[in-house]
């Protein structure tokens, strides 16, 4: 990497300190698999390389951090997959909604070989792919009601992140898509500028979206992932034991990363529940996938041949 | 030599008139947005991720600008106190940084460029480049300026007149 | 040895009188040079901290104050805080306080203050027969006033630098303190002018007053526009500067009517003149910064600050000092981001709030503004008076005190800052 320490490829015992860039706070689920994955590349490589982990955004946003890595000054990120679809289109099709059939079977794919051949899209960008985290589903909440079905989003302002395929999920739905900057979220909840806005229970409680708007459904529809990624400059200076090292502890990370993002999903659940809100949830989740068809009909044609290898 | 001064007279000219252009325009696109998100009840993708790329050209537009107008402040607490001689040495020092920052915006800021060239911008699908080259266009000017104050006297305004901040 | 090179070569540049700006971008390249980091990573640095839409701001409302200003406001406000103080002992001093407040409302800048409500007051003070050293002191120390009073876009500036700090809440958080230092800088003014027995205001003719407090008025407005769509969550703080920008512009150009609507050429220059200055400084900051984090800086000195100090309000008192200190020295825009970074941390292990702290900080560097050896508000205001840097410091001496004081009052009781932004559930 493009940090101290000189490289081993001469064979000597040396040191070299890798940065690893995070942009949620040090105890959050992600910086958790950061360190667990920091904990076994220096267990595997017998402490040849150390990864320090800059959480907290402090090496700045996540498209600053990818620009960073490209250029090799940042060696390794954990960064959301939704930006890494400027650099591969293929890495899309992840934000398409109820992808998987269920936890399980999307951890399956995403661990295994069709997950790996996902991240190599992003070959060409100057990033390398390592492994995928969770962040759990996204859900809708509003302020007006209880939604129970898909019927019930009708009419309802949803504020959705500035892409296409998001306002095009919304409005399958019915309801009216508005995209704004996530900050500005919460007093539009309040002053009524929005309805509702949708996201995963961590983020719900800890951006005390629930304190203004309390009808949380839960009928998980999307659930991109996170990625933990290395820049190629680092790449290309490992010998191929090494990035066999660094692969499988990538790897070996997302179990622990996993029962942290479990472990706080929990408590935001229950913490939320305890502040009044009204979870409703989803029994019947298939009229949700009918609802949705119509993009599946529009993007099925760019994403066709992952649709078919993640869902089958 | 006269028309070294014509071409620069039309470099200089170029400069302003871009960027109160591009700070116009950075001006009408948000007041269209507040427009269209209140009346017309609908957030064009655009208008933020535009009017930021201009905003981000007028300000290295402006890096040039300032050093030609001498306009970007120092801390003159102790080179002041110093014969004029000497205090023109710092300047000359100071001048030489002014074209060392130039080049580097030059070819790094284009080296950059070209990299991004295939990174998509999300609300406009523009390549990031577009935000990227405006590094070393000013890099440009800043050298030019640069080299201009080395046949000027000083390079900092004075206080009488400032009536910015 | 990284921090070395990179603090060692700023202070070095800085002292032999490179702009500062220039100084920032130019030690983080020499460091990360050093570190074998890509200069193209500090190039890109520069672009991204810039390329924010909170930033966004402050076009609009250095645009806004310059649109209103050239179109005749400072004399407008000026005959408004006639109307409404003029007439007690000391009168003109007084309604050099309070129109500073007033235009405080309408703009983000000091500065702007002082020259233009400075360049009218001063003079009629003078013929006034009130002492010149007086006159200045009075004009400058509540120009400082706009830092506080929203809109400011030092904020702006510091709500970038601490990164998620709402500007809504920092602007309506600074308007108690910004109206405790106008009361404080009155109370102060007065007293003074009773003790020297300076003139009563002029009575103003009764038929005057309705186009006095209307055309003042229709200028304030815009601190409405910007406050009510900002609280209301109608516009976001960079829509609603558009707003207030747009709102000057009818008014000068479709009220007012003093200057054709050509000026906007000059206006827009001028608007790109203060916007050159203030973001070079914002861009090499975010290089600096960023090197500062890689060299985890905060962090060391949070750790050595909290050892050291034996108790929250210590650590406040010490962070007080060292803002006042640097204040002396440098100008506010690149302490705010330089500071930020470094002492924010620190600031809230000490319990204190993002946005108390904000506050504070506006107010320990504005009161930097009118200190020497460096503080552009006093050159200003001496240059205008025609008078010495030092006789006004020294008629300043009494005016530091009470700002001291204030800033005191902001930093311990933290309900003057967040009362209001609680309130509005900002
Ligand atoms: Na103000
Ligand atoms: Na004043």
């Amino acid at each position: 990497g493009g940090s101290s320490g000189a490289g081993n490829s001469d064979g000597s015992t040396e040191t070299t300190t890798l940065r690893l860039a995070e942009n949620h706070p040090d105890d959050y689920p992600t910086a958790i698999g950061d360190k667990e994955f920091a904990r076994l590349v220096e267990e595997k490589t017998d402490g040849r390389y150390v990864i320090e982990v800059y959480a907290g955004g402090q090496l700045g946003e996540e498209s600053e951090v990818l620009e960073q890595a490209q250029l090799g000054t940042i060696d390794l990120a954990r960064v959301n997959s939704i930006p890494l679809a400027q650099f591969s289109q293929d890495i899309g099709v992840l934000s398409m909604p109820y992808l998987f059939e269920d936890e399980d079977k999307k951890w399956e794919k995403l661990n295994g070989e069709v997950g790996q051949d996902l991240l190599a899209t992003l070959d060409g960008s100057n990033l390398v792919g390592l492994a995928f985290y969770d962040s759990g589903e996204r859900s809708f909440y509003n302020t007006k009601r209880p939604v129970e079905n898909p019927e019930d989003m009708a009419g309802l302002k949803i504020r959705v992140q500035n892409s296409e395929l998001a306002i095009d999920i919304v409005e399958a739905l019915g309801a009216s898509a508005t995209p704004m900057e996530y900050g500005e979220v919460y007093s539009a909840l309040q002053t009524g500028v929005i309805d509702g806005a949708e996201n995963n229970f961590p983020s719900y409680y800890t951006s005390n979206h629930y304190n203004v708007s309390q009808y949380f459904t839960v009928n998980g529809y999307q659930g991109n992932p996170e990625v933990l990624l290395a820049s190629e400059s680092l790449w290309n200076d490992l010998s191929d034991e090494d990035k066999e090292a660094f692969r499988e502890a990538a790897l070996e990370s997302v179990e622990v990363q996993r029962e942290a993002w479990a472990e706080l999903t929990e408590e935001s659940r229950e913490a939320v529940l305890e502040a009044g809100s009204e979870l409703v949830e989803v029994d019947d989740i298939s009229e949700w996938r009918d609802a949705v068809q119509p993009v599946y009909d529009k993007y099925g044609d760019q994403f066709g041949d992952w649709i078919d290898r993640l869902a089958e | 030599m006269k028309t070294l001064r014509l071409i620069k007279l039309i470099l200089d000219r170029l400069l302003l008139v871009v960027s109160l252009t591009l700070l116009a325009v950075m001006i009408v696109i948000i007041i269209y947005q507040v427009f269209s998100r209140q009346i017309l009840n609908s957030t064009p993708s655009w208008s933020e991720e535009l009017s930021r790329i201009l905003f981000v050209w007028v300000s290295f537009l402006g890096i040039a600008y300032g050093f030609k107008e001498k306009l970007h402040i120092a801390l003159g607490l102790i080179v002041n106190m110093m014969p004029k001689k000497v205090q023109d040495i710092f300047d000359y020092f100071a001048k030489g940084l002014v074209i060392f920052l130039g080049v580097i915006m030059i070819y790094y800021g284009w080296n950059f460029t070209t990299l991004m060239a295939n990174n998509v911008m999300p609300g406009t699908g523009l390549p990031s480049s577009m935000l990227y080259v405006v590094m070393p266009i000013s890099g440009f000017y800043v050298t030019l300026y640069g080299t201009a104050l080395l046949f000027k006297k000083g390079m900092h305004q004075e206080f009488d007149d400032a009536n910015e901040e | 040895m990284e921090i070395l090179i990179l603090f060692g070569s700023f202070f070095l540049l800085l002292i032999f009188r490179v702009p500062i700006a220039l100084t920032l971008i130019i030690s983080s390249l020499l460091t990360g040079i050093y570190m074998g980091i890509d200069p193209a990573s500090l190039v890109q640095r520069m672009v991204r901290g810039l390329d924010s839409f909170s930033l966004l701001a402050i076009p609009f409302f250095i645009l806004a104050g310059e649109i209103m200003n050239e179109g005749g406001i400072s004399r407008r406000l000026i005959n408004l805080a006639n109307v409404i103080i003029g007439k007690v002992r000391g009168g003109l001093a007084m309604v050099n306080v309070f129109s500073s407040t007033l235009f405080g409302g309408i703009s983000g800048s000091a500065l702007a203050d002082t020259s233009s409500l400075g360049s009218v007051l001063i003079p009629m003070m003078k013929k006034q027969k009130y002492d010149t050293d007086y006159s200045v002191a009075v004009t400058i120390s509540s120009s400082t006033q706009g830092v506080l009073i929203p809109p400011s876009h030092n904020m702006i500036i510091y709500a970038t630098a601490a990164g998620g700090v709402s500007v809504g809440a920092l602007f309506i958080g600074g308007l108690g303190p910004g109206l405790l230092l106008a009361l404080a800088i009155m109370i102060l003014t007065y007293a003074l002018a009773v003790k020297r027995n300076y003139p009563k205001g002029e009575a103003v003719k009764k038929e005057d007053i309705p186009k006095i407090v209307r055309d003042g008025l229709l200028g304030l407005f815009t601190v409405v526009i910007i406050m009510g769509g900002i609280l209301s969550g109608f516009f976001t703080a960079t829509e609603s500067a558009a707003i207030a920008a747009l709102y000057a512009f009818i008014i000068t150009f479709f009220v007012y009517r003093e200057i054709p609507v050509t000026r906007m050429g000059v206006i827009l220059e001028r608007t790109f003149r203060t916007l050159a200055m203030v973001l070079f400084l914002i861009g090499a900051s975010a290089a600096f910064g960023w090197l500062l984090a890689m060299l985890k800086v905060p962090a060391l000195v949070s750790d050595a600050l909290l050892t050291f100090s034996p108790n929250d309000a210590i650590t406040i008192l010490i962070i007080l000092i060292i803002l006042l200190l640097l204040g002396m020295v440098m100008d506010m825009a690149p302490l705010i981001l330089i500071v930020t970074p470094i002492l924010l941390p620190v600031a809230t292990s000490a319990g204190m709030d993002p946005v108390h702290f904000g506050i504070v900080l506006m107010l320990a560097l504005g009161i930097g503004l009118v200190t020497p050896p460096v503080g552009s508000i006093l050159f200003v205001g001496s240059a205008i008076g025609r008078i010495s840097i030092e006789r006004s410091a020294k008629a300043m001496l009494p005016f530091y005190a009470v700002m001291i004081v204030v800033l005191l009052l902001v930093a311990y009781i933290p309900e003057l800052s967040l009362f209001l932004p609680n309130l509005f559930g900002q």
